[in-house]
């Protein structure tokens, strides 16, 4: 039977219409979450038009039945759904603050890892995920408005290109969905980071730091840059979803975090040693 | 697929107590509906304050939580939108006046608690449209893409000129200098409406609720499109039952005979009777003796369907046949049927055009 919600755990989406192969996928990732009462949102994802169905298949993503955005081709129809519940929280979910950043947990304690598209961060995020870390989020830190923890959501690590054979490699068991092809991120496929058992032991976490991470093959040795409390808040700032809807809330509780973080950026090519340098340095 | 029967979401729109009977399902298909209907916010402001809110599902309350910060976000920023374009029109000593959502959010005299606007109506006189159109664009304001066909439509038919987007904020504001189209022949006497306008304590001018309401009927009633009829409703419904009086009560009529909306005045008491059914409209229509012919029973059939929001969660039998009528009764109403041939005459051409060989090249 085909999936028809998808719970991920901060909210609920219906899941009306899903191509097979996505809802395969969804199944993979979302399946063992139970049902909540009541759904927030309510999203498909059709093919754009009979003509299409047929001839150079597209699909486009419905919330609320209403389409957002452009088209996509088929065969990335679980991408799809996946950018289209993105979307849904950072356009209708005001209750947090939203900034897109990995969120990695370790003895109840938050590391946020916001970086831009190309810099490692879902491969790290999946590394740490493997090794002993909590991945509360891959793309998006949900922040408490009134206590500024971070809340876990219930959904996969979006791997890119190389790193996709990489995780297959460092765990042949991981589940993964297929990989879609010719994104507009390139070759994309979906990790599924833990088990809803895992998950549910999950709860909201004090934000102890935040790492601007940039993998570089070529360095031999890793580079550390501590990165001042104004750059911080400028950098959550410009990377958060919702900070201009939410206002004031947002400013003092974004505040409140950068001033009781510490903050670093590092050019590493040893995941290892990232490993060592969040345990060492952020972790109290 | 499973759906809200249409008397059972009137029925909780008109008392919204009713929600604490809802299911979990039903309060799904509700919020989704009303979301549709930019309405979510305003429930929240509805069980608010009666302290129903509590006592409902945690989830519901997220939902309504999260619709209220927006609503309220967006409020905050109509009135300092109005505030600049106030501020700019009178360095060159115009005094615009706001109209429908910026006008009920900015004055303390309308109700406006979770409502939503989709831009800023603001009206000037016509002798001072050109002034202020310029003095906008000098200041960010820039006139959106239309091409010259519409860009005509505009200046010669309509009671407005093309929308304008603030080119920082993408705040769209509608610059008006009547309240419908001239070319309908059906144009209020806008000196009479400007003669009820008061300034708010932020120095800012709407008309009075009296002129508010009639200005908001003939939105309604006289246009062709009614994507956001039920908000509409419930913001004449919000007006009537906050200024109910017999001063009042004149008001509106003079306005209305003076400016030959007695029809649509009449259609208008009925039906937010049939969807509201409270009392201030009642005596109204006892007092006026209005009654519906087969004529205004029909017009009241297709305006009751077609003002809910288009959702497929929605029972809403025929209202494909009843927003169909409502269109062309709106068109009608627009213009006469020799310009409303040419303009359907262009407009099919243009469409036909744009089907088959895409958007025209942009020079």
């Amino acid at each position: 039977m085909s999936i028809n919600y998808l719970n991920l755990g901060l909210l609920q989406s219906n899941c009306l219409t899903l191509p097979t192969a996505a809802a395969q996928s969804a199944q993979l990732i979302y399946g063992d979450a139970p049902r909540q009462d009541i759904s927030s949102f309510c999203v498909a994802v059709k093919p754009a038009s009979l003509l299409r169905r047929f001839i150079k298949p597209i699909v486009e993503f419905e919330s609320n039945f209403r389409i957002p955005f452009k088209p996509l081709p088929a065969s990335q129809s679980y991408a799809l759904l996946e950018w289209g519940l993105n979307w849904c929280l950072a356009t209708g979910h005001f209750n947090h603050l939203l900034l897109h950043a990995a969120v990695l947990v370790k003895e109840g304690q938050a590391v946020l890892f916001p970086a831009m598209p190309g810099s490692g961060k879902s491969t790290l995020t999946a590394w740490l995920g493997l090794n002993g870390w909590s991945v509360y989020s891959d793309e998006m830190a949900v922040i408490d408005l009134h206590t500024g923890t971070v809340q876990p959501m219930y959904r996969p690590i979006c791997l890119k290109n190389l790193s996709i054979d990489l995780i297959q490699k460092w765990s042949p068991d991981a589940i993964l969905t297929p990989v879609c092809h010719d994104t507009a991120k390139g070759s994309v496929a979906h990790l599924k980071a833990h088990n809803w058992q895992e998950f549910s032991t999950f709860s909201p976490a004090r934000i102890v730091g935040v790492v601007f991470p940039k993998y570089d093959a070529s360095a031999t040795e890793p580079q550390l840059y501590s990165v001042d409390k104004l750059q911080t808040f400028e950098n959550f700032y410009t990377n958060a979803f919702n900070y201009h809807v939410l206002g004031q809330a947002s400013f003092d509780i974004l505040a409140r975090v950068v001033n009781q973080i510490q903050g670093f950026e590092v050019h590493y090519a040893s995941l290892d040693f990232m490993s060592d340098f969040l345990t060492d340095e952020l972790l109290s | 697929m499973k759906q809200l029967e249409l008397e059972r979401f009137i029925a909780i729109i008109a008392a919204p107590k009713q929600v604490q009977k809802l299911s979990a399902s039903d309060w799904e298909m509700l919020l989704w509906v009303l979301d549709t209907a930019r309405l979510e916010a305003w429930l929240n402001a509805q069980l608010e304050p009666i302290g129903l809110k509590d006592s409902l599902p945690a989830t519901v309350q997220t939902r309504l939580d999260s619709a209220m910060i927006y609503a309220e976000r967006q409020q905050k920023q109509v009135r300092y939108e109005c505030e600049i374009i106030s501020s700019l029109l009178s360095e060159k000593r115009i005094t615009p006046l706001f109209l429908k959502g910026a006008a009920y959010v900015i004055s303390a005299e309308f109700n406006s608690a979770g409502r939503i606007c989709s831009d800023i109506d603001a009206l000037v006189k016509q002798d001072e449209l050109d002034v202020a159109e310029r003095q906008l664009k000098m200041n960010m304001w820039l006139s959106q893409d239309v091409d010259d066909y519409d860009d005509k439509y505009y200046r010669e038919y309509a009671h407005e000129i093309p929308p304008m987007m603030q080119a920082e904020r993408g705040t769209v504001l509608d610059l008006h200098h009547n309240l419908f189209l001239p070319v309908s022949g059906r144009a209020p006497k806008i000196e009479q409406f400007w003669a009820t306008t008061t300034t708010n304590d932020n120095g800012l001018s709407t008309l009075k609720p009296a002129a508010a309401l009639v200005h908001s009927m003939i939105h309604l009633l006289m246009n062709e499109e009614v994507t956001y009829g039920l908000r509409d409703c419930l913001d004449m419904q919000s007006i009537i039952d906050t200024h109910n009086s017999d001063s009042f009560w004149l008001e509106v009529s003079t306005l209305v005979v003076d400016n030959d909306f007695t029809y649509e005045y009449q259609l208008l008491l009925l039906l937010l009777d049939s969807l509201f059914g409270r009392e201030t409209v009642k005596q109204q229509i006892l007092a006026q003796q209005i009654t519906a012919d087969t004529k205004t029973r029909f017009w009241l059939w297709c305006y009751r369907k077609a003002v809910m929001p288009d959702h497929p969660h929605l029972c809403n039998r025929y209202a494909g046949v009843a927003r169909a009528a409502v269109y062309c009764r709106g068109h009608s109403q627009k213009m006469p049927l020799a310009t409303l041939l040419k303009h359907s005459t262009v407009k099919l051409y243009k469409a036909a055009r744009k089907a088959l060989v895409g958007e025209a090249d942009k020079e």
